[in-house]
């Protein structure tokens, strides 16, 4: 009886001398990360579904060139990155995502009685916010706030320079927050920084 | 002219608050931060309340730390806003999940992978170790080295430029070819019926290589005959060429194909193999 292992290397350890339960565990432990990156990079939970399945089986194939120099994290989002921006340039190589599209927001507001009501329908509207930021402040702050890489892993990961990527964070930060204010003030949702919480 | 304790204007500093530090309060704290060094000192810039901000998210703070960011939060409007940016997008991201949907495809993904895994299984023989690539589809590539089981595997991961893994327990596949190769070295007469998968070969090769199997034990054909059993009689020179880069020897025997005057012709292993393994299958002397 093998303790199961609890980390990165030790699953793919585990997975090498042929514990096939290493693997589902090592999806299970990602699956939300690299969903959650590729929904930044997209923009839209349909794009993101196809592409987090696409990184999944990128990751199968190059798992042999993972050295274990870097975290494995690191290198998982990094394909997982590359595989969502060719995605991207395949689909639509000339219509980036502007700050201005904001058309992946629903009109309908959904509000319920109660506050537990009003933030579900809040956090159902995030593809929608995230969409609507620029790709040059939606992925560096996906991979902060969602995936919690501190500046400096971005920073390598996107290749900027380490006040680059602070500036894009937080400029990201606060036009998203622009999103959201205006849209739930047209919705007519009041209160809406204490549902964020 | 009252002025305010330590205590006064850390409290002051410190406690949560709404809004700004109001203008009342905000010179007395003023006039005591002048002539106080010590809490001065305890006063951190914009650009240092940033980066602990950044330290907050994950509960990494020291608590001086965080009483010097909580300090400069009550008396900064603009560091205070990103702060709540920072705490409202991760708010939102952070309830991002992984819808059912994804999760069943991302499982089924796996699933699937786990089926075309190559594995892999080493023996020793006495031509050195021979290791073998399989997937549920078959055995894909054996490779043999003088340099030891560890060579060998390499060997395979190099050529196949896949992640291998050992074996499975309950693959069977991989034990039934091992243990009929190191039958066939011990002399005896093994049927190799485990299938055999050509995705390496090109069409011209995997002709070549199943023609090839047909010989029985024992026997051996020409090059041209080969070539004559793929409908291709003039390639015999190309015959020669496919086998010498068989990815399946011995259980695709390689070794009994010569040339049309007897002589052995060529072989990847090196003619001094070629020629032991025909003595052990009794067809040389």
């Amino acid at each position: 009886m093998t303790t199961p292992a609890t980390d990165d290397s030790a699953l793919i350890a585990a997975y090498r001398q042929g514990d096939d339960g290493a693997l589902s565990s090592l999806v299970e432990r990602h699956q939300t990360a690299i969903y959650r990156l590729a929904l930044g990079v997209l923009g839209s939970p349909h794009d993101a579904e196809d592409a987090a399945q696409e990184s999944l089986i990128a990751m199968f194939r190059s798992l042999h060139a993972f050295r274990g120099e870097s975290r494995f994290t690191t290198w998982l989002y990094r394909l997982t990155l590359n595989t969502c921006l060719k995605r991207k340039a395949r689909a639509r190589p000339d219509a980036p995502l502007s700050d201005e599209d904001s058309r992946a927001i629903p009109d309908n507001p959904g509000r319920g009685p109660d506050a537990e009501a009003s933030r579900r329908w809040l956090r159902e509207q995030v593809g929608g916010f995230l969409a609507a930021l620029p790709n040059a402040y939606r992925v560096p702050v996906v991979l902060s706030d969602a995936l919690d890489l501190p500046a400096s892993e971005i920073a390598g990961l996107l290749d900027l320079s380490l006040p680059a990527a602070k500036a894009r964070i937080l400029r990201g930060r606060r036009q998203l927050r622009g999103h959201i204010e205006r849209h739930c003030q047209e919705a007519g949702l009041t209160g809406w920084r204490e549902l964020l919480v | 002219m009252p002025t305010l304790t330590c205590e006064q204007a850390l409290s002051l500093v410190v406690e949560p608050r709404s809004g700004p530090v109001p203008a009342g309060e905000a010179v007395d704290l003023t006039r005591h931060l002048r002539g106080c060094d010590d809490c001065r000192n305890g006063m951190i810039a914009c650009r240092e309340a940033i980066a602990l901000v950044d330290g907050l998210r994950a509960g990494r703070l020291e608590r001086d730390d965080a009483v010097a960011l909580a300090a400069h939060l009550a008396g900064c409007d603009r560091c205070r806003a990103r702060a709540d940016e920072m705490r409202q997008s991760q708010a939102l991201l952070e309830v991002i999940e992984t819808p059912a949907s994804v999760a069943d495809r991302l499982s089924a993904a796996a699933a699937e992978h786990l089926t075309r895994q190559l594995r892999a299984r080493a023996l020793r023989t006495p031509f050195g170790w021979n290791a073998l690539a399989y997937s549920d589809g078959g055995i894909i590539l054996i490779e043999r080295s003088e340099g030891g089981e560890t060579d060998a595997y390499e060997r395979l991961s190099e050529r196949l430029e896949d992640f291998i893994v050992q074996e499975r327990p309950r693959d069977d596949l991989g034990r039934r070819a091992v243990d009929k190769l190191a039958a066939y070295y011990e002399g005896r007469r093994p049927r190799f019926s485990e299938p055999l998968d050509f995705s390496l070969a090109t069409p011209f090769i995997r002709d070549v290589l199943q023609a090839t199997s047909r010989i029985p034990y024992g026997q051996v054909r020409p090059y041209a005959w080969v070539a004559r059993e793929i409908g291709r009689p003039r390639a015999f020179r190309a015959v020669g060429q496919a086998l010498h880069v068989n990815p399946l020897a011995p259980i695709v025997p390689c070794h009994r194909v010569i040339a049309s005057d007897n002589t052995l012709g060529g072989y990847g292993g090196g003619l001094p193999m070629k020629e032991s393994l025909l003595r052990m299958e009794g067809y040389l002397h």
